[in-house]
C-alpha cells in the first residue's frame, strides 16, 4: 500500500531526534498542515503488499525502545498487572537516510535541494508526489539495517 | 487558585485540524515542540479545531524539557470544545492499536478533548488518556473517554495514571463512559507513585468505574470528589499489594463500594439523577440527590487547587461530587463571558443558547457563544428583548414549532433563511405573520427589516417574485390579498398602481390567477390591445375595474346575418367614420330581427326597452327580405328614419 510520511528534516540529539527520522504515517493523498510541509519533507512511500492497512503502516513511527519493541506494549501484563513502558532511547525507530533519498529521487527524476529541505521556514516539498518503493529506503535503528519485505511482516504482526 | 485548565507561561500556539491547519497529526506537532521549554521560555501549544466528526490519530507526549512554568498543552481552540458530553467537541476516535493520548513529560496537559478506543483487534489493554512515565504533576482536565472497545482479547479503557517513581498525575473533571473495561485506574508499580482522581466520573463502564492497581506499599491512589455508577464489576475496586494508603474521600456510589476504605464524606448506594443518561449527558439533573452539595472543597487543595467543573463552571458553595458542578443556570453554556441581565428565559430542555461560534449581543451585553445553535431547545417559550445579533453561521432561529417572541430585532441575515421554521404563528416586531407552509422569507443574502412592513429583497432577475409563498394571508403594503394561488404579481413589464403602489413588474400579465376574486381598487392600467387577447387574462370569475372605462365595438359585415344584433353605447368619431365606410349608418339601439321568415327593423327608446318602431322590411317591389343584403338595408334605414 501507498502511504504519505512525514520524515523530521532537523537532528537534535538532546530530544532524540534524528535527521530522516518517520514522525507520521497517513494514507496516500493526505493534505498536511501549513507547518508541516514546512517543517518536514512529506514522501509517498510503497510499502508494497506486505502491509495492507493504515493502522499497521503507523507502526513505523513506534520510538526507539531500549527493550527493541516493534511497538507500543501493553501497559499491563495478561494477569492485569501494570507493567513499566520501556525506555525510549530515540523519538523514533525506523527513518529514511537523505543520502539514500537523494540518490533515488535522481533515479526517479526529481533532484532534492538538501538545503532548502532543512531550511524550515518555507514549504519546499520536491518529492511529494513522487512514489518511491520502500525497499532499501527504510532504516531499522536497532537492526542497523534496511526494512526488507519480511521486516515488514513482522512490523504487521507486532501487538496482535 | 483557579482552573483547573492551566494556562502556560508564553504560550505559543498553533492549530490542529484539517490541511487548512497548521498541523493535520498530533505526531508532528509533538515532534515539532519536543524542545526545552524551560531556557526557551515558551509553552508550546495545541489548540484543535472541531474540522471533522473525529481525528483518528493518536500521540505521545515525551521528551521535551518543562516545568511548571514552561509546559505542553493540548485543548480545544475557544469555540470548539465540548459541551460536558461526549456528543460534540474535538473528538478523536482512534483504530491504531496504541493509546490514543501519552503523557509522559512533566506538568504538560490534556485539556476538554474527547477520546475513543476504537481498534478491531488486539490483545493489550489500550486507554483513550494515558499517563505514565515521568509524568510528574500531569494532568488530564476535563477530558471525555466514551465507548472505548477493542476486538479480539484487547480491551478498550478510560484513564490511567501509572508513572515511574516519585511521579504523581492528576485526573480531573473527567468522565469515562461506557467503555469496555475500567473508567479510570491508578497503578503503582514504583515507589511513590500513583495518581489523584478530583471530581471525576464514570458510568457504565464494563468492569471497575475507579480502580486501584500496583504492588507498592508507597503507591500513591487518591480520589476525591469522585462519582461511579452503574459499572458492571464494581464502582469502586481494590487491586493492589503491598497495602498502599488508599485515600478514598468524599466519593459516592451506586453500589456499596465506595467507602470500603473508610475515609470521610463517602456515600454508598446513591441514586444519582443525571440531565439525560440515555443520551450521554452526565450532568447533575436539579433534583438529583445523589452528588449535589455532598463534596469537599478543593480550591484550597494542597497540591492541585481549582475551583471549576467539566464546564468551566466555577464551584461554589458546597461542591457536589463528579466531573459536574450542578448550576441553575440562565444560560447553560460553555466557556465564556454572559451577562443575561434583563432577559426573562424559560428553557424547557437543554440551554438557552448553546450557539455556532460568534459573537451576540444579548440585552446589549456581549456574549462569546461557543456551541451550534443560539435557541436549540425543545419547544416553550422564548423571550429575548433587544436582540442585535449578527449570526456568523447557521440560522437565528431554529426551533420547533411554537410562539417565538423577538422584539426590537434587526438582524442582517448572512445565510439562507431568517425564519425556518415548522408551521405555527410567529409575531415578529408587531407584524402578524399566519404560515401555512415552509417560509415567511425565502430569500438570498440580503438586510430584512421586517417593521411595519418594509421588504427589501435582493434578488434581481427579471423572473424573481416579490413574494414566493404558499397559500396564506400576507399583509403586503396594506394590500389585503386573497391569494388562491402561487403568485399575486406575475405581469408584464410596465408599472401598475396598485393602493397607491407603484409596482413595476417584469414578466407577463397583470392577473394571471386561479378562480377568486380580486379588488384592485384605484387602478390606472393602459390597456393597448382591448379587442384582441386579454385584458384580464383570468379564469373564470367575477371582477371589479373600479374607474375604469370600457367601450364595446361591434362590427357590421357579413355577421350581419346573426338573428339578433345588439348594440350598446355610443360610437367615437373613429367608429362612426368606420361605419360609414361599410354603408351602415346606426345610432343608439336598433335591432334588425327576423321574425318568421321576415326581417324587421326595430328602433328602441332612448331606455332601450320600448320599441317604439317596429318596421317590416321589404325590397323595391314591395316583397318582404327574406334574405339581406347591405345596400338594401343601408336604403331601408335611410327611408325608414
Amino acid at each position: 500500500m501507498k502511504v504519505s510520511i512525514a520524515i523530521g528534516v532537523d537532528s537534535v540529539s538532546e530530544f532524540g531526534k534524528d535527521e530522516g527520522r518517520i514522525v507520521a504515517v497517513k494514507p496516500a493523498g493526505w493534505k498536511w498542515g501549513t507547518e508541516e510541509v514546512k517543517q518536514f519533507l512529506i514522501l509517498e512511500i510503497d510499502l508494497g503488499t506486505s502491509i495492507t492497512t493504515i493502522e499497521d503502516a503507523q507502526k513505523l513511527t513506534v520510538p526507539h525502545f531500549e527493550t527493541g519493541e516493534l511497538w507500543w506494549p501493553s501497559s499491563e501484563d495478561k494477569d492485569g498487572n501494570p507493567i513499566e513502558p520501556p525506555k525510549v532511547l530515540a523519538k523514533r525507530r525506523y527513518s529514511i537516510p537523505f543520502a539514500d533519498l537523494i540518490a533515488r529521487a535522481q533515479v526517479l527524476g526529481k533532484t532534492i535541494d538538501l538545503a532548502k529541505v532543512k531550511d524550515m521556514t518555507v514549504e519546499y516539498q520536491p518529492v511529494e508526489k513522487v512514489t518511491i518503493p520502500f525497499a532499501n529506503m527504510i532504516l531499522d535503528k536497532v537492526k542497523g539495517a534496511k526494512l526488507i519485505a519480511t521486516d515488514l511482516v513482522k512490523i504487521k504482526a507486532a501487538g496482535k | 487558585m483557579g482552573s483547573a485548565r492551566k494556562v502556560g507561561t508564553n504560550e505559543s500556539i498553533h492549530t490542529y485540524g484539517n490541511g487548512t491547519r497548521n498541523y493535520t497529526a498530533l505526531q508532528t506537532w509533538e515532534d515539532a515542540h519536543t524542545i526545552n521549554c524551560v531556557t526557551g521560555t515558551t509553552s508550546p501549544v495545541l489548540e484543535c479545531y472541531d474540522d471533522a466528526a473525529s481525528f483518528n490519530d493518536y500521540v505521545v507526549i515525551l521528551g521535551a524539557t518543562t516545568d511548571a512554568t514552561y509546559f505542553r498543552i493540548i485543548r480545544p481552540a475557544a469555540g470548539q470544545g465540548h459541551d460536558g458530553t461526549p456528543n460534540n467537541g474535538v473528538t478523536f476516535i482512534c483504530t491504531t492499536d496504541t493509546n490514543i493520548f501519552t503523557l509522559q513529560e512533566i506538568y504538560s496537559q490534556i485539556q476538554d478533548i474527547i477520546a475513543k478506543v476504537s481498534i478491531a483487534s488486539g490483545t493489550a489493554i489500550r486507554y483513550a488518556f494515558t499517563q505514565s512515565g515521568s509524568c510528574n504533576s500531569s494532568a488530564v482536565v476535563g477530558c471525555i473517554a466514551y465507548d472505548c472497545l477493542i476486538g479480539s482479547t484487547g480491551t478498550g479503557q478510560g484513564f490511567v495514571i501509572a508513572p515511574t517513581a516519585s511521579n504523581v498525575g492528576f485526573a480531573i473533571d473527567c468522565l469515562a463512559h461506557n467503555c469496555e473495561g475500567d473508567g479510570f485506574r491508578t497503578s503503582s508499580f514504583t515507589t511513590n507513585s500513583g495518581g489523584r482522581f478530583y471530581n471525576c466520573t464514570s458510568t457504565n463502564n464494563g468492569t471497575y468505574g475507579f480502580r486501584m492497581l500496583g504492588n507498592q506499599a508507597t503507591g500513591v491512589h487518591i480520589w476525591t470528589n469522585c462519582l461511579a455508577s452503574d459499572n458492571t464489576t464494581a464502582d469502586f475496586s481494590d487491586g493492589t499489594t503491598g497495602s498502599p494508603t488508599r485515600t478514598v474521600t468524599y466519593c459516592a456510589s451506586k453500589d456499596t463500594t465506595a467507602d470500603d476504605w473508610g475515609g470521610a464524606g463517602n456515600h454508598i448506594s446513591h441514586t444519582f439523577t443525571f440531565v439525560n443518561s440515555g443520551g450521554d449527558d452526565f450532568h447533575l439533573a436539579s433534583n438529583d440527590a445523589g452528588a449535589i452539595d455532598l463534596g469537599t472543597d478543593l480550591s484550597a487543595d494542597a497540591i492541585y487547587p481549582f475551583n471549576d467543573d467539566i464546564d468551566k463552571c466555577v464551584r461554589s458553595g458546597s461542591w457536589d461530587i463528579g466531573f459536574d458542578e450542578y448550576v441553575a443556570y440562565s444560560i447553560n453554556a460553555a466557556l465564556g463571558s454572559y451577562d443575561v441581565s434583563g432577559i426573562s428565559a424559560g428553557p424547557l430542555a437543554n440551554r438557552l443558547i448553546s450557539a455556532g461560534s460568534g459573537d451576540y449581543a444579548i440585552t446589549g451585553v456581549q456574549a462569546n457563544v461557543l456551541g451550534a445553535r443560539l435557541l436549540n431547545g425543545s419547544p416553550g417559550d422564548y423571550v429575548i428583548s433587544g436582540i442585535n445579533a449578527t449570526l456568523a453561521r447557521g440560522y437565528f432561529i431554529s426551533a420547533d414549532g411554537g410562539v417565538y417572541l423577538v422584539t426590537g430585532s434587526d438582524a442582517t441575515i448572512l445565510a439562507q433563511r431568517f425564519i425556518s421554521a415548522n408551521v405555527g404563528s410567529y409575531l415578529i416586531t408587531g407584524v402578524s405573520a399566519q404560515i401555512l407552509a415552509a417560509r415567511l422569507l425565502n430569500a438570498e443574502l440580503g438586510t430584512f427589516t421586517l417593521t411595519g412592513v418594509v421588504v427589501d429583497l435582493v434578488h434581481t432577475t427579471p423572473s424573481a417574485y416579490v413574494l414566493v409563498v404558499d397559500p396564506g394571508s400576507y399583509l403586503v403594503f396594506g394590500t389585503n390579498a386573497g391569494l388562491l394561488s402561487v403568485r399575486i404579481l406575475d405581469a408584464s413589464p410596465g408599472i401598475y398602481n396598485l393602493m397607491g403602489k407603484e409596482v413595476v413588474t417584469l414578466a407577463q400579465r397583470i392577473l394571471k390567477a386561479d378562480p377568486g376574486t380580486y379588488v384592485l381598487t384605484g387602478i390606472d392600467a393602459e390597456l393597448l390591445k382591448i379587442l384582441i387577447e386579454y385584458f384580464l387574462n383570468a379564469e373564470p370569475g367575477e371582477y371589479r375595474l373600479t374607474g375604469s372605462v370600457a367601450r364595446a365595438i361591434i362590427m357590421l359585415n357579413e355577421q350581419i346575418l346573426l338573428e339578433e344584433i345588439d348594440m350598446r353605447g355610443g360610437l367615437t368619431q373613429q367608429e362612426h367614420d368606420w361605419l360609414a365606410t361599410q354603408e351602415a349608418y346606426v345610432h343608439n339601439k336598433k335591432v334588425l330581427v327576423k321574425v318568421g321568415d321576415t326581417w324587421h327593423f326595430r328602433i328602441y327608446d332612448e331606455t332601450g326597452v320600448s320599441i317604439i318602431v317596429d318596421k317590416k322590411l321589404k325590397d323595391k317591389d314591395g316583397n318582404d327580405i327574406t334574405d339581406i343584403q347591405v345596400g338594401v338595408m343601408t336604403q331601408e334605414l335611410a327611408s325608414t328614419v
